[in-house]
């Protein structure tokens, strides 16, 4: 039996007699928030810290909040009881922990910006000198987290799998190790937001100017040179464990781009669409073994791996052992609230003490599991930077992002799209992209208008194959689109009287809008949808409950 | 609940009793009304996306809470909008509505340059810019076809170096209150999202923010606004404009509501369900318990090749606000809090077009005073000199090296204050700027905003480094006698 059981592997089923595990030892609570809004933080961790910050008071703990963002929901004065608008550094953070003397900190919740200053508060000596207890994770397994070598080295041991990688401080030394690595490679300077100053590079020159910016842009000075598994797919999961050991995922993602662009750049996909269940469940054992040898005792963490696609190879590309961007999606996924369990967790509850709100019955130890497609597309704000290039890498631009729930990944896709607020529809922005001679580049180089190339190629007679080969993207989702291409094209055809209702549906399920449809069959919006709802196609809405279809 | 962005509160579970992860968009919100049947629908808390979908949702039977789409309309629609000002006797720029080329050109001759040129219902100040002349304006209003089509394009004449202020009220639709009135840091023709501002106004004469209360008071009934209204107002040669009114929670909001304690929305919300402004508690302005700076946050970094200065379009992503009880350490705060450090010593470049150079001179007097090395280009060093200040030469980027551009390379400056030439940006400020970002210089680019910075570092070095909580800051609001209120008001 492996060691790592799932708590929905144990008898979950006497939760009510179990005596409560709260510490109460400990009265107050540090928490810090991400800072202002920026490209790699937005507010998903406005999120994350309500939530904290709420199911910790209402623990009657009392909780000192930091955040210097005042748009957020967390800094609203009946969220924490002590709120400090204050500038999100060590030398602020100190004289907020002199005046407030907290009893712990809990450092998980406030993005990259509460990890780098929980870490320059330990190494001033400052949480020791005023004894704050670190809750959640400790800053062993911080540190491992954001220290890949450590990381490869804790990988290992397990005999996971990670990328060849090296740390260098400075251009002789990154030379030496891309000599080692061979190109293209990944360069990732440390302690940055959203991959900030990374980027790929192909040779020798890119790479000095590269690890030259990446040297800049690193707090540290510090940058990891990575053998590259650009192309390969990209998965994320959201695992969760309690102090007893027990661990569960709470949502698989798949990334829509193929490694080398920046999952907050990246269209991505709940729950994973493409892995086979063996592939899946062998990923899931990894995933625990990730937690547990990286230490993080209590809470949730973000883990990333890649999967060759021609062989099924898998590697642990990081891992964030902290409540992350893809944490907030996952949650809104499943209906599973990482963030608020976390914080439970870090005061002593384990995941089977913990009722889930929205079914009142099942426990947090549940896997959600998803009866419905939850797609993300990142919002990026090119347009108003005309001298910036479009192209997307391992460095976030992106501004925000949408969601979108479906029946399909179709009708989720089309749905995301109609969230953007693009100037122009679909069919407008596609057009932009039409140019048969730039086709090509465009599907091959990543950039923010991609998914437009896509459908253009398809409805230019680009084969699922070819479009899959120049792009890297894999054939299932390109399948998808190409649906959604063959539907609009056979709508096209027909007008509001002949239409078949057969088609209608199909159309409606593949995600096209009463505009597009409308467009379609050249009538007006209110006339089709009068016609609907005659013929009774109604748009059909998906409940998220958390519930487990099965267990495993 | 509708909204499509996972990452937010008013998307978690136990927001709301029913949540829709559906695109802000008419058809799938009118699905979601045929299927929930709701009493009414608000649609002035989710800035301008839901704003445009009242009309349809009105026509389709829903009632809209709060204020009625007319009115919403009415402020929208420069021409009706420019009647009832003119009605009311209150003065805007002189202003047009062009639909061609031709016609924006006329109007512009009629009210004269400087102009600020935008599309109607924008986002975010997309499209939108200042022309000095035709030439840039006819390239502009070709442009501007192209991004949004069909939309008429709005002229209003350019207020140069006018004081901006952006101010919050609740109305009942009887009464109206205002929440708080913020003073932008930069000057007219930066977004107001770009803008560093601070509540309450720092040297703005009490009578001209009394006519602003009222002037904004008269408009959100004349509109009958009931729940948020922001106005912003622009003050010229002593005169006091309105730029903009929208009937809706706007950016500001949330800030001034912290910065008050007093919980804007969750009155607004009531007040839309149809409490007065009596029942919830709000009846006379909220004192402000100190000074509080708003600095905006920019992605500029992240962008490679990108020139890092204000203009009419926003730019920014987020913002940090900066607590304390006196100006010079609220900027230093938000200064910081925004990700600069604010150099306490050391060397300030300084380069500035003409329009700044005499005011540059105090400024530049408050450097010297507090021991930084001015360093300045030719025109600024001679106009600095004749002041009599003590200023060393340095060589501009396209001279021979070494030059500006090396001295910040090998990081031998330490701030740099340089605002853009009126007309266009020169390549050489340009140059500055991405220079001084690469390398992480603090780089202002407004004189009010280098004012600030001074204020903020002399600051800092005069005080000890004090917190304090929002709680520890306000006094309930029961516990506020009027006669406190009245003599602490903004």
């Amino acid at each position: 039996m492996s060691p790592f059981l799932s708590a929905s592997d144990r008898d979950i089923l006497t939760p009510e007699s179990a005596p409560v595990p709260r510490r109460d030892n400990i009265r107050s609570i540090l928490i810090f928030g991400s800072g202002p809004i920026v490209i790699g933080q937005a507010c998903e961790f406005d999120y994350s810290g309500t939530q904290a910050c709420r199911a910790l008071r209402n623990e009657g703990y009392r909780v000192v909040l930091v955040n210097s963002n005042p748009a957020t929901i967390m800094t609203d004065p009946e969220v924490a009881d002590a709120t400090y608008v204050e500038p999100l550094t060590p030398e602020i953070a100190e004289a907020i922990i002199g005046q407030e003397r907290p009893d712990a900190l809990l450092p998980t919740v406030g993005g990259q910006t509460g990890i780098n200053l929980t870490l320059a508060l330990d190494e001033a000596g400052v949480l020791e000198q005023w004894g704050v207890e670190l809750l959640g994770a400790g800053i062993e397994a911080l540190r491992r987290g954001e220290d890949r070598q450590l990381f490869k080295e804790a990988m290992e041991e397990n005999g996971l799998e990670v990328p060849r990688r090296g740390y260098a401080s400075g251009l002789g030394e990154a030379r030496e190790i891309a000599a080692g690595l061979g190109y293209p490679l990944i360069i990732r300077p440390s302690f940055t937001l959203g991959g900030e100053g990374g980027g790929v590079v192909y040779n020798r020159e890119e790479l000095e100017e590269r690890v030259a910016v990446a040297l800049d842009a690193s707090p540290t000075r510090q940058v990891l040179l990575e053998q590259s598994v650009l192309g390969w797919k990209e998965y994320e999961l959201e695992v969760m464990r309690d102090r007893r050991d027990n661990a569960i995922v709470v949502c698989s993602v798949e990334n829509f781009d193929a490694m080398g662009v920046h999952t907050g750049d990246s269209v991505t996909v709940a729950p994973q669409q493409t892995l086979s269940d063996r592939e899946y469940q062998a990923m899931r054992d990894d995933a625990f073994a990730v937690i547990r040898r990286v230490g993080v005792a209590t809470g949730g963490s973000n883990i990333q791996f890649a999967v060759d696609p021609a062989t099924g190879r898998r590697v642990v590309i990081e891992m964030n052992p902290r409540v992350s961007r893809s944490s907030a999606l996952a949650s809104k996924a499943t209906g599973f609230p990482i963030a608020k369990i976390a914080a439970l967790l870090a005061v002593g509850y384990t995941l089977d003490e913990i009722r889930n709100d929205i079914t009142g019955k099942t426990y947090a130890a549940f896997e959600p599991s998803l009866d419905y497609t939850v797609v993300k597309i990142p919002r990026w704000a090119f347009e108003k930077f005309p001298d910036t290039p479009p192209e997307l890498g391992t460095s976030m631009k992106s501004v925000g992002e949408v969601m979108a729930i479906g029946a399909t990944f179709r009708e989720a896709l089309m749905k995301g799209l109609a969230s953007l607020e693009l100037d122009g529809d679909v069919a407008a922005r596609e057009a932009r992209m039409a140019d048969p001679i730039k086709l090509r580049q465009r599907l091959a180089v990543p950039n923010w208008q991609r998914l437009f190339a896509l459908f253009a190629a398809l409805r230019q007679g680009w084969s699922v194959e070819e479009v899959a080969a120049a792009s890297q993207i894999d054939p299932w989702f390109l399948r998808e689109i190409a649906e959604i291409v063959a539907v609009e094209a056979e709508v096209g055809c027909w007008d509001l009287a002949s239409v078949p209702e057969l088609l209608l549906r199909r159309a409606r399920r593949s995600g096209l809008s009463v505009t597009r449809l409308a467009e379609l069959l050249d009538c007006p919006d209110d006339q089709l949808a009068a016609e609907l709802k005659r013929r009774k196609i109604r748009p059909v809405f998906k409940r998220v409950d958390t519930r487990p279809v099965s267990r495993p | 609940m509708v909204n499509c962005n996972p990452e937010t509160v008013s998307t978690d579970y136990d927001t709301s009793d029913r949540l829709y992860f559906e695109p802000l968009t008419l058809d799938h919100v009118l699905a979601i009304a045929e299927r929930e049947r709701p009493a009414g629908v608000i649609v002035q808390l989710g800035g301008q996306t839901p704003l445009k979908l009242a009309h349809g949702l009105e026509e389709a039977g829903l009632e809209i809470w709060g204020t009625p789409p007319d009115a919403i309309d009415l402020a929208e629609d420069r021409r009706r909008f420019g009647e009832l000002l003119a009605a009311e006797g209150i003065r805007q720029p002189e202003n047009g509505i062009a639909a061609t080329e031709e016609e924006g050109l006329e109007i512009a001759r009629r009210i004269g340059f400087p102009i600020l040129v935008r599309p109607s219902y924008v986002l975010g100040g997309r499209a939108m810019a200042i022309c000095y002349d035709e030439t840039t304006l006819g390239g502009y209003l070709q442009e501007a076809a192209d991004v949004a089509a069909g939309q008429p394009v709005l002229l209003d004449r350019f207020l140069d170096d006018a004081i901006e202020l952006d101010l919050d009220l609740l109305a009942d639709g009887r009464r109206a209150v205002v929440a708080g009135i913020m003073q932008h840091i930069e000057e007219a023709g930066i977004h107001s999202g770009d803008s560093a501002a601070v509540l309450p106004p720092q040297l703005v004469d009490p009578g001209q923010l009394d006519e602003m209360r009222d002037i904004a008071s008269r408009l959100a009934l004349r509109l009958g606004v009931v729940g948020l209204m922001n106005v912003q107002f622009a003050i010229h040669a002593g005169t006091i404009y309105v730029l903009e009114v929208n009937p809706r929670a706007s950016r500001t909001v949330p800030f001034i509501a912290k910065a008050v304690g007093v919980p804007l929305v969750k009155l607004a919300a009531r007040v839309m369900a149809g409490a007065s402004l009596e029942e919830v508690g709000l009846t006379e302005q909220p004192p402000v318990p100190g000074v509080f700076v708003k600095a905006p946050v920019f992605p500029f970094r992240r962008l490679a090749g990108v020139d890092p200065v204000l203009g009419p379009e926003m730019k920014s992503t987020g913002e940090v606000m900066g607590a304390a009880d006196d100006f010079g350490r609220a900027f230093a705060k938000a200064w910081q809090g925004a990700g600069h450090h604010l150099p306490l010593a050391g060397t300030a470049f300084l380069s500035v077009n003409d329009a700044d150079k005499a005011a540059l001179v105090a400024v530049a007097q408050r450097l010297a005073d507090l021991g930084f090395r001015l360093i300045a280009t030719d025109g600024t060093r001679a106009t600095l000199i004749a002041a009599g200040l003590d200023v060393e030469a340095v060589r501009k980027a396209h001279q021979e090296r070494p030059h500006l551009l090396d001295h910040l390379v090998n990081r031998e400056i330490d701030l740099v204050i340089n605002t853009p030439l009126g007309q266009s940006s020169h390549v050489d400020d340009a140059l500055i700027r991405q220079a001084a970002l690469k390398y992480d210089i603090p780089c202002i680019t407004t004189l009010s905003g280098a004012r600030a910075a001074v204020a903020g570092i002399a600051a800092v070095r005069r005080h000890d480094l004090e917190v304090r909580s929002l709680q520890s800051r306000r006094l309930p609001l029961a516990e506020r006698s009027p006669a406190k209120a009245a003599t602490t008001r903004s």
